[in-house]
């Protein structure tokens, strides 16, 4: 199969990685345009938040090649860094500072110098203007999440690798997530998310199944 | 008021205002190095001797052990913390250069913890009678000497990063390699006492301060990159 020169999107050749001794999967194939997305599902242990680390550039893969609009992506150069979001499990707030200070401080490092306004909007927009004073620690589990939502509606990068953003989310907040993966893929965004819910999109997903045999996919 | 940290310099400004931002709000750590600063070198006239004269030819040393050890206390959490909560992961993938954030770090750890210890040496080189010039010459040895401490220290952290006992390991790790700034430190204060001069010490100690802050960045960067692998 030979691809355009300049696919706009996310393709993984041959991937393999492992956790340890553990070969977690091998000969991954993976592609997603721009404009589309596609959810990671397996079982627990899959390899799931690996294979997002390894696409971000935070985990080496054994073997295999990551390209990003084309060309093999550079770990650690700029042009990917201002592209690429990794949303993992610990997201990087702090418990002391409040949530509008945590938003605050992580646009900051994403290359951003939101106004006062933008960040009561990003934060009214989750559903957080409330809570906006709180220190992190005092939120909910799915308040928590919900912060994690503000720092993806202030971000304009093409790329976003989503581990399990659904987790902890009530019925609104996943409308809120799905929302936002509607609006990014308006604008010729790509998704990779890891979920195992259902998210409420109005553009149906590829579905990348890992923990099987010869696992493939594409969209 | 929050200036995107795209490039290397407001990098370094981000990661140093957050870090003495966060200090700020747990001063209870700070107060614990201070005081930890405190008792040790009081600890000494009880242990050793009360002799003036002896307290006063083993001044410069005390003080720098107290503050090398002093300095060890909050070391471990300089990374420790930021790695548990993901921040680092964020650091490593931001659009700012990595050895920048790292720098801008280790500024605000020497700004929170080095500099109260520079501030001290005095009330600690009074208790124990050390002449006021001389007492100038620890406080400079002091304040070119702990970044030394805090960028070894940094580098130290970052290797230990998810080690099991790190925080022990890291004390193992620095304390040897400290020895040159220790031996330079207090000779200073030493040497200019016996009318020597402390003027090479001091440049010695100048040099180093170079050295770690050219070298100092790119090897934690490296540290912290390999543990997140």
């Amino acid at each position: 199969m030979t691809q355009p020169a300049a696919f706009e999107g996310l393709e993984a050749h041959a991937l393999a990685c492992a956790a340890g001794d553990r070969t977690l999967f091998e000969s991954l194939d993976l592609r997603v345009a721009a404009g589309e997305w596609a959810t990671l599902v397996g079982p627990n242990g899959s390899g799931k938040t690996t294979l997002l680390r390894a696409i971000a550039g935070l985990a080496r893969p054994l073997a295999g090649e990551v390209r990003w609009r084309g060309t093999p992506r550079r770990a650690g150069s700029a042009e990917w860094h201002a592209d690429c979001l990794y949303q993992g499990h610990a997201a990087g707030w702090k418990d002391g500072l409040t949530a509008r200070e945590n938003l605050a401080l992580q646009a900051a490092l994403d290359g951003l110098a939101p106004a006062a306004r933008e960040l009561d909007a990003a934060l009214a927009g989750v559903g957080l203007e409330r809570q906006a004073g709180l220190p992190f620690g005092r939120l909910s589990a799915g308040q928590r999440r919900r912060l994690s939502l503000a720092r993806l509606s202030l971000s304009r990068r093409r790329l976003w690798l989503l581990d399990e953003p659904a987790t902890a989310l009530d019925r609104a907040g996943l409308d809120v997530l799905a929302a936002l993966i509607d609006a990014h893929l308006a604008r010729d965004g790509t998704a990779l998310v890891a979920t195992h819910q259902g998210l409420p999109c109005m553009r149906p997903p590829a579905v990348v199944e890992l923990g099987r045999a010869g696992t493939r996919a594409a969209s | 008021m929050n200036a995107p940290a795209d490039d290397a310099l407001g990098g370094l400004w981000w990661a140093c205002r957050r870090d003495l931002k966060l200090a700020m709000r747990s001063r209870t750590e700070l107060a614990v190095i201070v005081v930890f600063f405190l008792l040790v070198t009081s600890l000494f006239p009880l242990a050793v001797s009360p002799d003036p004269e002896l307290l006063r030819s083993i001044a410069p040393g005390i003080a720098w052990v107290a503050a090398l050890l002093a300095s060890l206390l909050g070391l471990s959490r300089l990374f420790a913390a930021d790695h548990a909560d993901g921040t680092l992961e964020q650091m490593v993938l931001a659009p700012a250069p990595l050895p920048a954030l790292v720098a801008g770090k280790v500024l605000a750890h020497w700004l929170a913890t080095g500099v109260p210890l520079v501030l001290l040496a005095p009330l600690a080189g009074l208790q124990f009678g050390l002449a006021a010039d001389a007492i100038a010459v620890l406080a400079a040895s002091l304040a070119l000497g702990t970044p030394i401490l805090s960028w070894l220290g940094a580098i130290a952290a970052a290797l230990t990063l998810g080690a099991r006992g790190g925080a022990s390991l890291l004390a193992l790790l620095v304390l040897p390699l400290a020895v040159p700034v220790l031996i330079f430190g207090a000779g200073a204060v030493e040497s200019f006492a016996s009318g020597l001069g402390a003027d090479a010490h001091l440049s010695l100690l100048g040099a180093g301060l170079i050295l770690a802050w050219v070298f100092g960045p790119a090897a934690a960067a490296l540290a912290v990159r390999i543990a997140h692998e």
